[in-house]
């Protein structure tokens, strides 16, 4: 668990809740906040060295998919990963999510392991040599 | 999660309760919509969108009572699009009650003291309106007839096999058509105020009488306007017979013998499908006749009979039933032939009349023709000519002269329903498919379905649907997987898409419906069954309920499975 | 095979086409056997006698229309269970019942001799599978009457002594009542 606290973080997802959540779950992190997909591409402008983004697919205003359609045109940002949280019912969006280049999904409700897992798998300790 | 959820149920509150106190706000917003004629599906889409997140924060806060009260207000919503306008106040109703329920429940939920048992109830409730609002829905399809009347009451009737065109029906025809529809949506309102007590949870004691009542009647008038409707499809049989007549006279002149067609009864009229039916089948008894029942010129000088051989094609009405008739004067059947075939089959002949073993000729091995010539035709036996006919709803039977002549009659409906279907096989089964809710049909390869949380994901015109093992979905007893199943079959039934993964498909064909007794009621995935040409009988699907549950049909759950998964090959 | 068997059986042959009645049939059997006999005979019920296993059942002919060889018998998918498919007779599709399954026996796979009993029932049909079809067979309403008693599975309404034997007389719709429900009309839809 030390290996992660290092990550940087971009959570996308409209609600405040969630949001609060993700800070318990991910402590010891660095997490840049974001609301709808407008404001993520701004947080990422602002870090581009973000490690990997958490993306709600379901959201109003500009979709989980249009965001993730951007990120992964812009050669600046589109080799971070992108896990997908989805709730149930939205087994489509999470297929389209993964065609459009996002690498791994989540399912609401998941519990805190399942995420540091994915995390810990998508991403290297910051304090190590980069690898990309 | 329990600290998670201490720290932060106050937040769940300030976030989600507002949201919910705004569901009845936006509830009235979309009555009023809906009373100055708009159809409310932007405020539709900002209500689900609510729903949606106080689904999510409910369901990571692990209060489950709220999120299934979110969820199926949702379902609600997503009804209210194709609702008709007369059942929007019952909606309303429900969204209005939903959503103060889950104000409720949002603020007990600090004190940690959900009424679970009332969100249940509400659950159970609406879940169960929503499902009546989807029948009626299904079966008020009959009721939406487009009756486009000109001046002279001239009547566009759907196209059907491409042959379009449009029908006459008479003025008076149609206003009884009218008064049918009138008498179909009187009852339907009483219906809706049955309905709509219930919703309230009042139940009195004369409500089953009524909704027997009306039901009964219900059924009974979209019968009679089914009827009547087919009957604009009627055609004379002449247009068959005429066909006929070409033919007859074709083989005549190859066979170098004058053949004498008379018709009767050409002006019988008798349902365009039938006629599209019969018109191959009925030319290889006609062949029959030409090609082995009538004599050779000397053969008939011999015996007596005039040169010139008659063959006679006749119809008429009988008891609201067509009698079709077939005759020749030529020698009769071979009844030699018949009984050493009987004999051959192990049938103890000498039980039987004459009549009885005549009528053995419909059974498939029974053909007499000696030689196969150019006349006799290819592989079409006169049992497959029974069983069109008994597909149709009809019957078929014989009667044979030696040395006289042979006659075949046919009684048929004179209307019949005729849908076109796909029909598939999986495992060792078959099914069919009205082709009115097949979006696609394709290949499926492995590479094209993927699993995403048990959910069963083909992919399709650059999009994905949701599919189902066919075999699984409809019980067949068979070991093959989804994924080696070599086609799907993309249906839409409403706005709900789902895919059927099958073994094979078979072209698309006129079928006859035919219902199911009510005992069977309780299979709900069928509308029917139809009888093929071989005699095969076939089940044919409810698309309404497949679809629904291939959207409810989760992959069996695997060993060692988490709530992630991790799908990638970077690094 | 007895001749009454030979005669049933060749009843499926000759099926198609058109609807020969049970009664008719029957009184040709009992017109040969009773062929000689002067006496009236007192006040009789006909009854179509079949196996299950071992024990022979009986349905009043009145209820019996047809009796056909077992073809093909098209599963439908949840149907209820003494239902184990549906079958078409000339066209027109009726649900192929398990008798065995409707009063309570285990089931048994199909032979070559097994039969399909066609019943009528307010205006609907049915096929009832059975092991093999046996006779005709007269009961005096007497004897009928008497029968009725105890405990018997639902649709058996009693039991005769025929001969050494004894015969469970069965009635189809008492049978399909209580086994299927749905007493409701044929609200589905019309006879195509």
């Amino acid at each position: 668990m030390n290996a992660i606290k290092t990550r940087k973080v971009l959570v996308v997802e409209d609600s405040r809740l969630i949001h609060k959540m993700y800070e318990v779950m991910l402590r010891p992190c660095m997490l840049i906040a974001a609301h709808d997909g407008r404001e993520g591409l701004a947080r990422l402008a602002e870090h581009p060295d973000v490690d990997v983004i958490i993306l709600d697919i379901n959201m109003p205003h500009m979709t989980g998919l249009e965001f993730l359609g951007e990120v992964k045109q812009t050669p600046d940002f589109a080799a971070i990963p992108v896990v997908i949280v989805s709730t149930e019912g939205k087994e489509e969006d999470v297929a389209r999510g993964l065609k459009a280049g996002a690498v791994a999904y989540l399912k609401k409700p998941f519990q805190r392991e399942d995420l540091l897992k994915i995390i810990g798998r998508l991403t290297t300790d910051r304090t190590a040599p980069q690898r990309r | 999660m329990e600290d998670i959820f201490s720290a932060l149920v106050k937040d769940f509150v300030d976030e989600t309760q507002p949201i919910a106190l705004e569901v009845g706000a936006q509830v009235l917003k979309l009555e009023e919509a809906w009373g100055v004629g708009e159809d409310g599906k932007a405020l539709l889409r900002s209500l689900r969108s609510g729903l949606h997140t106080i689904k999510g924060n409910a369901a990571m806060m692990g209060l489950s009572p709220v999120a299934q009260v979110a969820h199926v207000l949702e379902d609600v919503c997503a009804r209210a699009a194709e609702v008709e306008p007369e059942d929007r106040p019952a909606l309303v109703q429900a969204l209005l009650e939903g959503g103060d329920l889950l104000v409720m429940l949002i603020r007990s939920a600090p004190a940690g003291s959900l009424d679970a048992g009332r969100a249940d109830e509400f659950v159970a409730r609406t879940a169960v309106s929503i499902e009546a609002a989807r029948a009626a829905g299904a079966s008020a399809g009959l009721a939406q007839m487009p009756t486009e009347t000109g001046a002279a009451g001239v009547v566009t009737s759907a196209p059907s096999d491409g042959e379009r065109g449009s029908a006459r029906i008479a003025d008076g025809d149609v206003d009884e058509l009218l008064e049918l529809a009138g008498e179909a949506i009187v009852g339907q309102t009483e219906l809706l105020r049955v309905h709509a007590r219930l919703l309230r949870g009042e139940f009195e004691a004369g409500d089953m009488e009524v909704m027997d009542r009306v039901l009964t009647g219900l059924g009974r008038t979209t019968r009679e306007m089914r009827d009547r409707l087919l009957r604009v499809r009627l055609a004379p049989i002449a247009t068959l017979f005429g066909r006929y007549g070409r033919y007859v006279r074709d083989l005549a002149r190859e066979r170098g013998q004058p053949i004498e067609l008379c018709i009767e009864g050409g002006g019988t009229a008798v349902d365009r499908a039938i006629i599209r039916r019969l018109s191959e089948p009925l030319v290889h008894v006609v062949r029959n006749a030409v090609a082995h029942g009538i004599e050779t010129a000397e053969e008939r000088a011999a015996a007596g009979k005039p040169v010139k051989a008659r063959i006679l094609l006749g119809a008429g009405l009988r008891e609201g039933r067509v009698q079709v008739t077939i005759a020749d004067d030529g020698r009769g059947l071979d009844m030699q032939a018949i009984v050493a075939k009987a004999k051959a089959e192990g049938i103890d002949t000498s039980r039987y009349g004459e009549q009885d073993l005549q009528r053995l000729i419909f059974h498939a091995g029974f053909s007499t023709a000696k030689t196969v010539t150019e006349l006799a035709g290819r592989g079409v036996g006169l049992d497959v000519v029974a069983g069109v006919v008994q597909g149709l709803g009809g019957r078929i039977d014989v009667r044979s002269t030696s040395g006289q002549g042979t006659v075949f009659t046919l009684d048929l409906p004179v209307t019949v329903s005729l849908q076109k279907a796909l029909v598939f096989g999986v495992d060792s089964e078959t099914f069919a498919v009205p082709t009115g809710f097949i979006l696609d049909t394709v290949e499926s390869r492995e590479k094209d379905l993927q699993e995403i949380n048990r959910v069963l994901l083909l992919s399709w015109r650059d999009d994905f649907v949701r599919a189902t093992d066919a075999g699984r979905l409809l019980g067949c007893q068979g070991l093959a997987e989804a994924w080696a199943r070599p086609y799907a079959i993309v249906l839409q039934a409403g706005n709900k898409r789902g895919a059927l993964l099958v073994d094979w498909l078979s072209g698309v064909q006129e079928i006859v419906v035919k219902p199911l007794d009510a005992a069977l009621l309780g299979c709900r995935m069928l509308s029917g069954a139809t009888v093929l040409a071989q005699g095969k009988v076939v089940p044919i699907l409810d698309c309404v309920e497949v679809v629904r549950r291939v959207n409810r049909t989760l992959q069996p759950e695997r060993s060692g499975e988490t709530k992630a998964e991790v799908v990638y090959d970077v690094f | 095979m007895s001749s009454e068997e030979r005669n049933a059986e060749a009843m499926a042959v000759v099926a198609a086409g058109k609807a020969e009645t049970l009664l008719a049939f029957a009184d040709a059997l009992v017109a040969q056997g009773q062929r000689g006999q002067t006496q009236a005979p007192a006040e009789v019920r006909q009854y179509v006698a079949f196996f299950l296993g071992e024990t022979e059942y009986a349905i009043p002919i009145l209820q019996c229309r047809e009796i056909v060889r077992l073809t093909t018998v098209t599963r439908v998918p949840e149907a209820p269970a003494p239902v184990r498919g549906v079958v078409s007779l000339r066209g027109h599709i009726m649900p192929a019942v398990d008798t065995r399954l409707c009063l309570g026996l285990p089931g048994a796979p199909p032979t070559p001799r097994s039969r399909l009993l066609v019943v009528e029932v307010t205006g609907r049909l049915f096929g009832f599978i059975v092991d093999r079809v046996a006779r005709i067979i007269k009961l005096s309403v007497p004897a009928i009457e008497s029968s009725a008693e105890g405990t018997a599975p639902l649709g058996v309404t009693g039991a005769v002594r025929v001969g050494d034997g004894t015969v469970l007389l069965m009635d189809a719709d008492l049978l399909l009542h209580a086994r299927l429900g749905a007493v409701a009309p044929n609200t589905r839809g019309e006879e195509a």
